[in-house]
């Protein structure tokens, strides 16, 4: 994983801070939780007891892990050029879009639909590929995988409501 | 004799052009089904069972079985070239197995897999010949108890397992536990951490924890540089530079026979299998390396040990299975309803009654796993060709295989959404350094760790009772504190030599 | 987004569904028989035996899809909010409509469903663990009535239909016990045949699977393939527990489509392929026309809800 370890370090001890942070406010959420479960019944635990205890180890090593953030150099000269942050940042929330929107479009759409328009929106907007390019391989990808995983396998996905409500 | 008498049944079955063809179509149907994530055996087998219904009883298993355990093979092939678990006894594959493939090693590490799954298979055949019926007794000495002390015990050894410094790894750890917790309450029901949603009312799913946190996190990874800007890895394209070297086999010769000991009692057991002795292995050959920092940096044990355990482990457990009836896991159950449907009823009589179907079924996973690493040897060469295929090809697919496979575990989309949940997460702990490997193994031992902690206090109405006064849950939490003595003993030990 | 498009195709479906045209000539392509488990499960398996015969009956193929998870519930909510044309219908055991709605919140309620028809019945039976301190009925109520946490007793979770069925038993005798909840059916035979839990209320098949000792069976008459058992009845302590299922089809539903459904039902019930798959499986095929099937599971409703409440599982 050395390769992947290498833009991880890049990133800035205001990060570090913030994901610490994330986890203990988590953390606590949970122990909060936990005591409102119940820690424990007539001779044996309650419904809150692990979560309780999961949750103060976890907000116990994010403290931990806080701190040690908190320590870190600063080191603002050393950041990524902007321009390439920003690039960067918008590459991967449009793949996280195009994720979330494949998802909730499976069930309307159908498989093959929404399979087109996701891979479209990725190589086309994210990646900026020509159309032609673009169109060709999100139906070679609809297409060879609705072979593969459909009537080769048998796997059962959607259809679409819009189809059904349009032909039926 | 009557060894030698089991054999010659075993073979006699299995040796008929039937029942060797459906073992090839078994075991070349389970690869391909175990590549794909999500859609797991237990779905395929269960599309062929209407036709059991009407099969010969021995060829249905013999299809079934080749299905289960070309399934764990399968599995590794992905977790090896794009970091996607195909199934969840193959997550720690996706640790090494995927370094290796960063630094050129991709055919080496599938190779090692191949060999070493065989390998296994053929040990764990023989030891089913041996002592398979006789083995049962060992599943029925494990109760909450023993599963409680196991469990601790790989949580101890699991603490120690991070290439990163030991507080991060304890954070994972605490956080894999608390989402192990995620879901109805195991012995009163009580909803826990589940906002209402319906989907996280059986829990989290493994599959989904492992194909987000390794599969989509990688993908959006590969998203930063821009698909088409991701270079492809050189590999070597003769299959004899691609396939283990002598210092590889050196290596790896040990995990082997470890993983292979292992995933047999393991596959024993109910409730664990082939995931848990996967697991296992890794984080037992993690504590034995002279240098535990290479695991995870592409080390081969790390492939070698845990893929020849989930092959042996799926094997093993047939033998619940056959001679007591308990179905081991999910794909054990649906077997388990094909042999009823036929009439069968497994159980100790079984073997007496149906030797041809015990023996058969055994002899056959010994000449499915030679088809397999025939026709999986060859192949190898191809699917490393795969890593050349250009970032903008496989960014698609990487995003169809995981949203399918998320969507087929239970046919439903709150299921796709977690999983991109937990890739988005994962993607943001690798940012400060997180690594998602011990939060997945805590997650996984931590659901076996709670029910069977309270089962036990259940039992023992109340008190630890079962925990001292049986000889197996006592022996190993021994283990356990033995462990944590060695530890502190080792940290006082550095400390001193440390100090002027 | 999901619910728009939902909403605007369910108007158009609407608009479909009222011409009875569309009703006449149903089927006229693939039929979705949603099992709200996952597969290899007892409904599962019913289902697969009802598939072929079912689709002989429509003239049309029947696709099975398992959507199992939280009790049976998820796959249950799927065919509630289906497209109400009979083209998804659901097969479904009793468990997550008559005892879910007693112990969690649910969108859906008896009320949400038109009752096609019953297509199988599987009878409880009291069985032992073979180390358990008692060999007999007898012995099992002396054994759990001598002290209040004496008998340890296995399922698959609170509210699902083995520990109801158990505690139907208990009520019956006037006993309690130690319930211990095991995840999956694996454990749990594996607990039962090493003596860790004592009993468990559960279909012959389980019992036969692992060769346990069957006291009693919960049932108003003998089953055939146990005559040697008495039933709780005739031992003077009456207990009925079952698992039983059949078609379901969403509130809205056509008449027509109903009654094509239950007429292909039926047809498939009777046939000797679904007899003699059920008869394996050691389940009963049996046909139920759609209003008996409602009143079934009505009265099954009704006996849970006092249960759920007695056994303080009722949803918070």
């Amino acid at each position: 994983m050395s390769d992947e370890a290498a833009p991880a370090s890049t990133v800035s001890r205001r990060w570090h801070v913030l994901g610490f942070v994330v986890f203990t406010a988590a953390g606590f959420y949970a122990i909060g939780v936990a005591l409102q479960l119940g820690l424990w019944r007539q001779n044996s635990p309650g419904e809150g007891l692990f979560p309780f205890i999961a949750a103060v180890a976890m907000t116990a090593f994010a403290v931990a892990g806080l701190v040690s953030a908190w320590r870190m150099p600063r080191r603002s000269a050393a950041a990524a050029n902007r321009g390439d942050l920003a690039q960067t940042l918008i590459r991967v929330a449009a793949y996280i879009f195009g994720l979330v929107f494949y998802a909730l479009a499976l069930n309307p759409l159908g498989f093959i639909t929404s399979t087109i328009v996701t891979v479209v929106f990725i190589l086309r907007f994210a990646e900026r590929y020509s159309w032609p390019v673009t169109l060709a391989l999100a139906v070679g990808t609809a297409a060879g995988c609705q072979i593969l995983f459909v009537i080769w396998l048998g796997a059962i996905l959607p259809f679409g409501y819009l189809w059904e409500s349009l032909l039926y | 004799m009557e060894l030698l008498d089991s054999i010659a049944v075993g073979f006699a079955t299995a040796l008929t052009v039937k029942n060797l063809a459906f073992c090839f179509v078994g075991a070349f149907v389970g690869t391909v089904v175990g590549v794909l994530p999500g859609l797991g055996p237990v779905a395929t087998i269960s599309l062929l069972l209407p036709f059991s219904f009407t099969m010969d009883v021995t060829s249905a298993v013999i299809l079934m079985a080749g299905i289960f355990y070309g399934a764990q093979y399968g599995g590794s092939i992905t977790a090896i070239l794009v970091r996607i678990p195909g199934e969840a006894s193959t997550v720690v594959t996706c640790l090494d197995g995927y370094a290796m493939a960063r630094q050129g090693r991709a055919g080496a590490a599938l190779g090692i897999a191949a060999f070493g799954s065989f390998l296994a298979g053929i040990g764990v055949t023989i030891a089913l010949f041996l002592v398979g019926p006789a083995m049962s007794e060992f599943a029925l000495a494990f109760g909450p108890a023993e599963y409680t002390a196991l469990v601790l015990l790989g949580l101890l050894l699991v603490t120690q397992l991070s290439s990163g410094p030991q507080g991060k790894a304890l954070l994972m750890v605490a956080f894999g536990l608390l989402l192990s917790t995620v879901g109805k309450d195991p012995i009163y029901g009580t909803e826990r951490f589940t906002f209402g949603v319906f989907s996280l009312f059986d829990g989290l799913n493994m599959a989904l924890l492992a194909m987000g946190l390794f599969g989509v996190s990688e993908l959006l990874i590969i998203a930063e540089g821009g698909a088409a800007h991701a270079k492809p890895v050189a590999q070597p394209t003769s299959l004899r530079e691609l396939l283990p070297n002598a210092a590889d086999w050196r290596a790896s010769r040990m995990p082997i026979l470890r993983g292979t000991v292992l995933g047999f009692f393991l596959g024993l057991l109910p409730g664990g299998g082939a995931t848990l002795s996967s697991f296992s292995s890794y984080v037992l050959e993690r504590r034995l390396a002279k240098n535990p920092e290479r695991f995870g940096q592409g080390a081969i044990e790390g492939v070698a040990g845990p893929e020849s355990a989930n092959n042996a482990a799926a094997q093993s457990s047939f033998v619940p299975l056959l001679s007591l009836g308990i179905p081991a896991n999910a794909v054990m159950a649906v077997i388990l309803g094909a042999l009823l449907v036929q009439g069968i009823q497994p159980g100790p009589q079984l073997i007496a009654k149906r030797p041809d179907l015990f023996f058969g079924v055994i002899a056959s996973m010994l000449i499915g796993n030679l088809m397999l690493i025939v026709l999986n040897v060859p192949l190898i060469s191809i699917f490393v060709q795969l890593l050349r295929v250009p970032g903008s090809i496989l960014a698609p697919l990487i995003i169809v295989f995981c949203v399918v496979g998320a969507y087929t575990l239970s046919n439903s989309v709150p299921e796709v959404i977690i999983m991109i949940g937990f890739g988005i997460a994962g993607y943001l702990m690798r940012k400060i350094d997180l690594d998602p490997a011990p939060l997945v193994l805590a997650f996984v031992l931590g659901n076996i760790l709670e029910t069977n902690f309270r089962q036990a206090l259940l039992v023992g109405r109340g008190t630890l009772s079962l925990f001292h006064t049986r000889p197996i849950a006592a022996g190993l939490l021994l283990c356990c504190a033995a462990l944590i003595a060695f530890q502190l003993y080792q940290a006082v030990h550095k400390r001193r030599s440390a100090a002027p | 987004m999901r619910t728009t498009i939902r909403t605007l195709s369910l108007l158009a479906a609407g608009a479909f569904a009222a011409t009875s045209a569309v009703a006449q000539d149903y089927p006229n392509r693939q039929v979705n028989m949603v099992i709200p488990f996952p597969p290899g499960g007892n409904t599962d398996l019913m289902g697969r035996a009802l598939q072929a015969e079912l689709a002989k009956a429509l003239g049309q193929s029947v696709v099975v899809i398992n959507k199992g998870g939280a009790g049976g519930t998820l796959g249950v909510i799927e065919v509630s909010a289906t497209r109400p044309d009979g083209y998804t219908i659901g097969l479904t055991p009793n468990n997550p409509l008559t005892a879910q709605p007693h112990v969690q919140k649910l969108p859906y309620s008896m009320d949400s469903f038109k009752y096609v028809c019953l297509s199988y019945y599987v009878p409880y039976v009291v069985m032992a663990s073979p180390r358990a301190p008692f060999k007999t009925w007898q012995e099992f109520v002396t054994f759990s009535k001598a002290k209040n946490d004496n008998l340890i007793y296995a399922s698959p979770g609170p509210g699902t239909q083995p520990h109801l069925g158990i505690l139907s038993a208990l009520s019956a005798i006037k006993a309690e016990g130690v319930h211990v909840p095991f995840t999956g059916a694996g454990p749990m035979s594996q607990a039962l045949l090493a003596g860790t839990v004592h009993a468990m209320s559960e279909s012959t098949a389980v019992a036969k699977a692992s060769n346990l000792n069957v006291l009693a069976t919960q049932t108003n008459e003998r089953i055939p393939s146990l005559s040697n058992v008495p039933t709780m009845k005739e031992l003077g302590f009456p207990s009925e527990a079952f698992s039983a299922g059949g078609l379901i089809v969403p509130a809205a539903t056509p008449d027509a489509v109903v009654a094509r459904l239950q007429k292909a039902c039926q047809d498939a019930v009777a046939s000797d392929g679904y007899k003699a798959a059920t008869e394996k499986l050691n389940a009963t095929a049996r046909f139920l026309p759609g209003p008996e099937f409602r009143k079934m599971f009505d009265a099954d409703s009704k006996a849970n809800a006092e249960a759920v409440k007695k056994a303080g599982l009722v949803a918070k």
